[in-house]
């Protein structure tokens, strides 16, 4: 069964439509990422399932009841946001007391906040106010608050992004064990590809107020289908294409064919936008191409973006007119003329509907 | 050693507030407890405690400053939150409207209410064209008058020292409040209150303070029939030139703001406390 289902959910704000249609659903004990870039209505659907914001069109219907009308004091959702909200007059332990004081469940309350501290790795902390503690721990808190409740849903909005680089990656893992360990259904907002990546069951893509796409992450990175769908996922290369036949479509903007893993569906002269991530480009010395091997073609590299454990170049080729973004263990110096492989199974095949 | 310049600037400062502050009230202290025949003396005091008018004064001085200061929280805490929740626009309009009776005099604003509650001002004859009254109700020169006046003057005070704390609230905690269960009621005096408590002390001991001596509006407002400390002051020290007894009033009023003070700084020096300014 669905914890929870989205159906048609619109937000105005003004005279723009913050959210235009948003249809989603999470299976219980799934845990669900909406990914998008900021203003794609990612937070306002968040915050209208969580009550604060209303509706102006579609059903929100949680546990099989709908929502719409319950006021957010009584939907028993758990919310963790990206600036903590602690109440910083309180305690940790009164904190995380504070949802099941006020739903009287006073009865076991001691053993029950210890367990959720305990759970989240506080134990020990118990008695020490926010100011006392690091951006990590007092994220750690707002968790523990939002789980001590038992919530029909956990919702948490951007909770990894004040976190510096390291301590994010170690509560990403933080947060996948508490979720396992729980089984809350949880719904994480984020523009982070990474993050929705390590995290979700399943990802559900957002631009300008719509769904986009939404799968599985090996699906989604695997079969982007979309161009936005690509570019959120780290699809560096997007080449505007005409399909030849099956097998093989030519860059608008070059003379050359490229060889694609065969589509039956291919129709001549259909447009298309042919993507491919930076890693997946091979790199070799000028004379390094492999006879008989498709989509060889040569390059001059242009710029070059030292990241330590590999480098970023900006190549250009008779293939298109704008240089290709290609990320490499090797080093090589602007100016160096090299070959250059597109591997076919690396190519995506991607909408050239500009709608989407 | 080389003096720096900021340590200069904050000496300065310092003894600027000395000369401008602290002397002025520590002459009127050590003034007002000698006399012709003894360096130390609570004679002064003891004839104005002695006296009907002044007990029943000082009396009604703390009754109208208390009251002031509760309708100024009760009407502060709506209206600061309006203005803090509203869009950009709205807010500074509301803003205007608080900051607005800062520009008028307090004579000025006296002026105004004896126009709307005086005899044959703007309620009694609307009351007594409705024939709801046959004579005219009075309400000038009364305590009613005075805490209508200072509640007006004062308000404004109470909004922009709670705003100041309300503003730095982070609009996410509500909404956490919320999604654990907390009705709006709960969330007010469970969560927003306690956040909002450095701003209330502050608002609460500047309405007390100016309630305490304000002169015009009860003088204006309250007539001869209802003095207040201030104006028995004045009586004291310009009508009936009985310094000894006007050094001692003010040597009440003194105390009593320094006692104040104190108690300000002691709740907002307590750890807790301070922690939700931060």
């Amino acid at each position: 069964m669905s914890a929870i289902v989205l159906t048609g959910l619109a937000k105005l704000y003004g005279r723009t439509w913050a959210v235009r249609d948003m249809s989603m659903s999470a299976a219980a004990g799934s845990f669900v990422s909406l990914l998008g870039p900021s203003g794609c209505g990612k937070t306002t659907t968040l915050r209208m399932i969580g009550g604060f914001e209303e509706p102006d069109r579609g059903d929100i219907v949680i546990a099989g009841l709908r929502t719409n009308d319950i006021p957010p004091w009584k939907r028993g959702l758990g919310i963790v946001f990206q600036s903590y909200a602690l109440f910083p007059f309180m305690t940790v332990f009164d904190n995380v007391a504070f949802g099941l004081r006020r739903q009287r469940k006073t009865e076991g309350l001691d053993a029950r906040v210890g367990a959720v501290l305990d759970l989240v790795g506080l134990g020990a902390l118990a008695a020490r106010y926010p100011r006392q503690l690091s951006g990590g721990q007092q994220q750690r808190v707002a968790l523990a608050r939002a789980l001590a409740i038992k919530p029909a849903v956990l919702l948490l909005d951007e909770p990894l992004s004040n976190l510096d680089t390291k301590l994010r990656a170690e509560m990403r893992m933080e947060l996948k064990r508490i979720q396992r360990e729980t089984g809350v259904t949880t719904i994480l907002v984020t523009h982070d590809q990474e993050e929705a990546l390590s995290l979700s069951d399943r990802i559900v893509i957002m631009n300008e107020g719509v769904v986009v796409a939404s799968g599985t992450p090996r699906d989604l990175w695997q079969q982007p289908r979309y161009p936005f769908v690509a570019g959120f996922l780290g699809v560096d290369n997007l080449l505007p294409a005409l399909v030849i036949d099956e097998r093989h479509v030519r860059p608008t903007s070059g003379a050359l064919l490229l060889a694609l893993e065969p589509d039956a569906e291919a129709r001549s002269g259909a447009q298309l936008i042919v993507g491919i991530r930076a890693a997946d480009v091979l790199l070799r010395p000028r004379g390094g191409a492999i006879a008989g091997e498709p989509n060889w073609v040569s390059g001059v590299v242009r710029a070059v973006n030292y990241r330590g454990t590999l480098s970023v170049y900006m190549i250009t080729t008779p293939l298109v007119d704008h240089p290709l973004i290609v990320s490499e263990t090797a080093d090589f110096t602007v100016g160096t003329e090299l070959d250059l492989c597109l591997p076919p199974p690396c190519l995506l095949r991607l909408s050239a509907d500009p709608s989407v | 050693m080389k003096i720096r310049p900021v340590s200069l600037l904050g000496f300065m400062v310092g003894m600027v507030a000395f000369v401008v502050v602290l002397v002025p009230s520590l002459v009127i202290l050590i003034e007002s407890v000698s006399s012709h025949e003894r360096i130390f003396s609570l004679q002064a005091y003891e004839t104005v405690f002695a006296s009907r008018v002044a007990r029943q004064a000082l009396m009604r001085t703390f009754e109208i400053a208390i009251a002031v200061t509760l309708i100024s929280i009760v009407a502060g805490y709506p209206l600061a939150f309006a203005i803090a929740a509203s869009k950009p626009r709205a807010r500074s309009l509301l803003l205007a409207c608080v900051i607005f009776p800062f520009l008028l005099s307090a004579v000025v604003r006296a002026f105004g209410w004896n126009i709307v509650i005086g005899e044959t001002g703007l309620i009694n004859k609307v009351l007594l064209g409705l024939g709801l009254i046959d004579t005219p109700i009075q309400m000038l020169h009364s305590e009613f008058a005075i805490i209508l006046g200072e509640a007006h003057l004062l308000i404004p005070y109470m909004v922009l020292s709670l705003l100041a704390v309300i503003q730095r609230i982070d609009p996410n905690v509500e909404a956490a409040a919320q999604s654990l269960g907390a009705t709006p009621p709960n969330v007010f005096f469970r969560v927003m209150v306690p956040m909002t408590l450095p701003g209330l002390s502050a608002g609460t001991l500047l309405v007390f303070a100016l309630a305490m001596t304000a002169f015009a509006t009860p003088w204006l407002l309250g007539g001869t029939r209802s003095p207040v400390m201030t104006s028995l002051l004045y009586r004291y020290a310009f009508v009936s030139f009985d310094m000894p007894r006007a050094l001692a009033v003010a040597g009440i009023l003194l105390i009593i703001g320094i006692a104040f003070l104190l108690l300000h700084r002691a709740i907002t020096h307590d750890g807790s406390v301070r922690e939700q300014a931060a």
